[in-house]
């Protein structure tokens, strides 16, 4: 039979070593407590710990695009009411035609006529140089400048024209999608102005051209009845023009409003995938803890009664 | 047999009895004094003959004092105890990379990477927001000072192990440097005792108090480095450390000696002999994996198959290097056939021209960034309108300027720097991915370690309780050894009395 010597020193370092382990143990436990996180340095779980960082750049990455969505679609909803506003104008100008276009009208009612146009003119262009955020939203990316020059009863578009994609104001929604809620104000609203090379010849183009055609006819002596009544179906096709546009700055609203729905779930979803990977099982651990103190207690206890005994009690 | 030899021996049997007794003290005093081995007084009975009827004896003596002790056991303890040592001082530095590397909570790099991604979306939304562009800018002079303040206290850090080469005073106060001074100085701790010994020996002694003082040095040199040993006939002995013979008996053969080394290993050590020649160059090499000189040495080393400090200062620089050059390539962006260039906005902030200024920039004025010296352009840094938000067309009739600089609201620049937070630009990895990658190796490093010196803690234990169990003193033994000398005692006090009066009886016989 094998004796080994239990010797007394051994005997005491054993128990202090097996107590210093349990300490250890508990003190890794409570500071999972403390912290709240299970994975405390990279260490601890190498797997979690690159997954607990690659979910706070997803995270991050989400709220960015969640406050680019929310940003874009309030730019939507501001060109959209300007956009209102403006086919209003226009319905109250073509009225303003049909109403011109009896022959039995003077020519000073004509007049009258006419400057109402020419009003409605200055605050669709007023509109269309409408900022958003210190932006003019009609003039592409030359935001700073205002989308029209209205001088001298003049409509010029002076913001960017190029409709190439690098020309595009673009709002990033997605890590490969870029949305435009920015359309060009010459597209939309069109221009009216003396050619410069020919000073007889008027550029007109879209809505505002059709108007300028449409005043100048009125304010005409004797009035141009042909070409008012000619235009009642110009600015018919111009509300329609806008209409259409507006019908897909709709579409993209709906698209951002999905956009957004899409984020604030994917964000729960990681919360939540990073509560998994870091966050301590409250219940689970304070279970651990009772355990744990149990045994710590249990060894000092044991250890208490084993360092007692010799020889030297019974001498 | 005569009634005097009784008393003889019986006078004997108190001797002995008193010597066991002696030994039992010393043991029971000395239960907790380190390296002491437990001893025992050896018994052997004496002479007997007959003659005619008559019996000689001689009683009992002392032959010896026997020391508990297992050269093999203590052997095996110093390589493992080495082993231990190197995974301790590998666990304590690689604690401290992982403590400086601990970005988890989000800060750090990796803290200051998403802010300048956020920052560099807030730019593409309003490229004409000065709040924007002063934040973008500041936050891309964060990442540079992260990058810089992870990799000086990392190099700090290192300066502490084993000095820079930069620094020569360095090299005196470093770890290594104290760790080789207690290395001579057990060294020739060792030499003394070896001295001693074979003084004793010579004279006929046996000297058990040297010899433990000499296994507790050799314990703690273990430590350090690898030990290893061979008796002579003196009873002294040849020490080695790794291959090296280190000492002749008491005759020192070398002194280790640390002397600078090159950027990649700013320590060195080599033995020179009594005369200060060299006796061992590059004798880090013969440490091995064994010994806290060695873990010093390699993880402050450029081993590029184990975690050293300056494996992770060159991951963080190959990462700043791919960022800076990134930035700057968006920054500076000027088509192959010159018709398209990244623009920023002029001084007032009204129109477009040419980007030239690079964002990030070297403060060594080096061509190639790293996690040290990449810094940000002051000239942008005070003139956030130098940021290139604009990629756009050159003007073909003049080169130098924009196409369309009214062109304010063009973004392309912008977007490059966002999207520049999805594109690998470092081993098919992103900015973030990397820096994730980087801390997750060292996770992944220091965990290993962590594993080994549990095993090695553990195994350790094994052999130290094997160990202890042969020459440590157990009390009960003690105690058990404590009654039987003085019950021997008493008794043979008890055969003194008897024999007294048995002479007595006969003195009184002759007297009546």
């Amino acid at each position: 039979m094998y004796v080994s010597r239990i010797t007394t020193n051994y005997l005491n370092n054993s128990i202090i070593s097996n107590i210093n382990n349990n300490r250890d143990i508990l003190l890794g436990m409570q500071e999972q407590f403390i912290s709240g996180n299970k994975v405390n340095k990279p260490s601890d779980n190498p797997g979690a710990a690159s997954g607990i960082m690659n979910t706070n750049t997803y995270l991050s990455k989400m709220e960015t695009y969640l406050s680019n969505v929310k940003g874009a679609y309030e730019e939507a909803s501001a060109s959209d009411s300007v956009l209102d506003s403006i086919i209003t104008k226009l319905q109250r100008a073509k009225d303003l035609a049909t109403q011109g276009s009896q022959e039995l009208n003077q020519s000073e009612q004509l007049q009258m006529l006419g400057t109402e146009i020419e009003e409605i003119m200055k605050s669709i262009a007023q509109l269309a140089n409408t900022q958003y955020n210190s932006k003019y939203i009609y003039s592409g990316i030359n935001t700073k400048t205002a989308a029209y020059s209205t001088a001298d009863g003049e409509y010029i578009y002076q913001g960017e024209t190029s409709t190439a994609e690098k020309d595009q104001r673009f709002i990033q929604i997605d890590d490969n999608m870029n949305i435009s809620v920015s359309p060009l104000g010459k597209d939309l609203f069109g221009e009216y102005y003396t050619d410069p090379d020919n000073p007889d010849n008027k550029i007109a183009t879209g809505a505002l051209g059709d108007l300028g055609i449409l005043r100048d006819a009125m304010m005409a002596e004797p009035p141009d009845y042909e070409t008012v009544r000619e235009s009642i179906d110009k600015l018919e096709d111009d509300v329609q023009h806008i209409l259409t546009y507006r019908t897909e700055l709709g579409n993209t609203m709906q698209t951002l409003t999905m956009m957004e729905n899409k984020y604030e779930d994917l964000k729960i979803s990681y919360t939540n995938q990073k509560s998994n990977l870091q966050d301590v099982d409250l219940v689970g651990l304070s279970s651990d803890l009772t355990y744990q103190q149990m045994v710590l207690q249990a060894s000092l206890s044991i250890g208490q009664q084993m360092m007692q005994p010799s020889l030297l009690n019974y001498m | 047999m005569s009634i005097l030899q009784g008393i003889n021996l019986a006078q004997q049997g108190m001797t002995v009895s008193q010597a066991g007794l002696t030994i039992v003290s010393n043991n029971v005093s000395n239960m907790n004094t380190p390296g002491y081995s437990k001893q025992r007084v050896d018994l052997a009975q004496g002479h007997f003959y007959a003659e005619g009827g008559r019996i000689n004896i001689s009683g009992v003596e002392v032959s010896g004092i026997t020391r508990y002790r297992d050269s093999f056991m203590d052997k095996y303890y110093r390589d493992e105890n080495s082993v231990l040592s190197y995974y301790q001082e590998m666990l304590n530095n690689a604690t401290f990379i992982q403590d400086c590397m601990n970005e988890l909570s989000g800060t750090g790099i990796t803290g200051a990477l998403d802010e300048y991604y956020t920052a560099a979306q807030n730019l593409m939304n309003d490229p004409t927001n000065s709040v924007y562009r002063a934040d973008f800018i500041q936050k891309a002079a964060k990442v540079a000072q992260e990058f810089n303040t992870k990799v000086d206290s990392l190099e700090e850090y290192r300066k502490t192990l084993v000095g820079d080469i930069d620094d020569p005073a360095s090299l005196e106060k470093s770890q290594i440097s104290n760790d080789v001074n207690t290395v001579n100085q057990l060294i020739d701790q060792i030499a003394e005792v070896n001295e001693q010994i074979a003084q004793s020996v010579n004279m006929g002694g046996d000297p058990h108090a040297l010899y433990d003082q000499r296994e507790l040095l050799l314990d703690e040199l273990s430590q350090y480095v690898p030990v290893k040993t061979e008796d002579t006939p003196s009873g002294e002995i040849n020490l080695y450390i790794g291959d090296v013979k280190i000492l002749n008996r008491h005759e020192k053969l070398g002194t280790l000696e640390v002397v600078m080394g090159d950027e990649n290993n700013p320590a060195k050590i080599n033995i020179v002999n009594e005369e200060g020649e060299p006796y061992k160059i590059d004798f880090e090499k013969e440490l091995g994996s064994k010994g806290k000189l060695a873990a010093t040495l390699e993880i402050a080393g450029n081993d590029s198959d184990s975690f050293t400090i300056k494996g992770v200062i060159g991951e963080l620089d190959s990462l700043a290097a791919a960022f800076a050059q990134s930035v700057n390539e968006i920054q500076q962006y000027r088509s192959a056939d010159g018709t398209e260039a990244s623009m920023c906005l002029s001084d007032d902030g009204k129109s477009l021209v040419l980007a030239d200024e690079p964002i990030f920039v070297t403060s060594d004025g080096s061509a190639d960034f790293s996690a040290k010296n990449i810094t940000i352009n002051t000239e942008v840094l005070n003139n956030p309108n130098k940021i290139a938000t604009a990629v756009g067309d050159v003007d073909p009739n003049n080169p130098t300027q924009p196409l369309n600089p009214d062109a304010v609201g063009n973004v392309a620049g912008a977007e490059k720097f966002c999207n520049m937070r999805n594109e690998a630009i470092i081993g098919g990895l992103t900015s973030e991915d990397k820096i994730t990658s980087i801390i997750s190796n060292v996770g992944i490093e220091t965990q290993k370690i962590t594993n080994n010196e549990e095993t090695q803690y553990n195994s350790l234990a094994l052999i130290t309780t094997q160990r202890e169990s042969t020459f440590g003193v157990n009390l009960d033994e003690e105690l058990v050894d404590l009654m039987k000398y003085q019950r021997s005692y008493e008794a043979s006090a008890r055969v003194f009395n008897v024999m007294d009066e048995i002479l007595q009886i006969i003195t009184n016989l002759a007297n009546s």
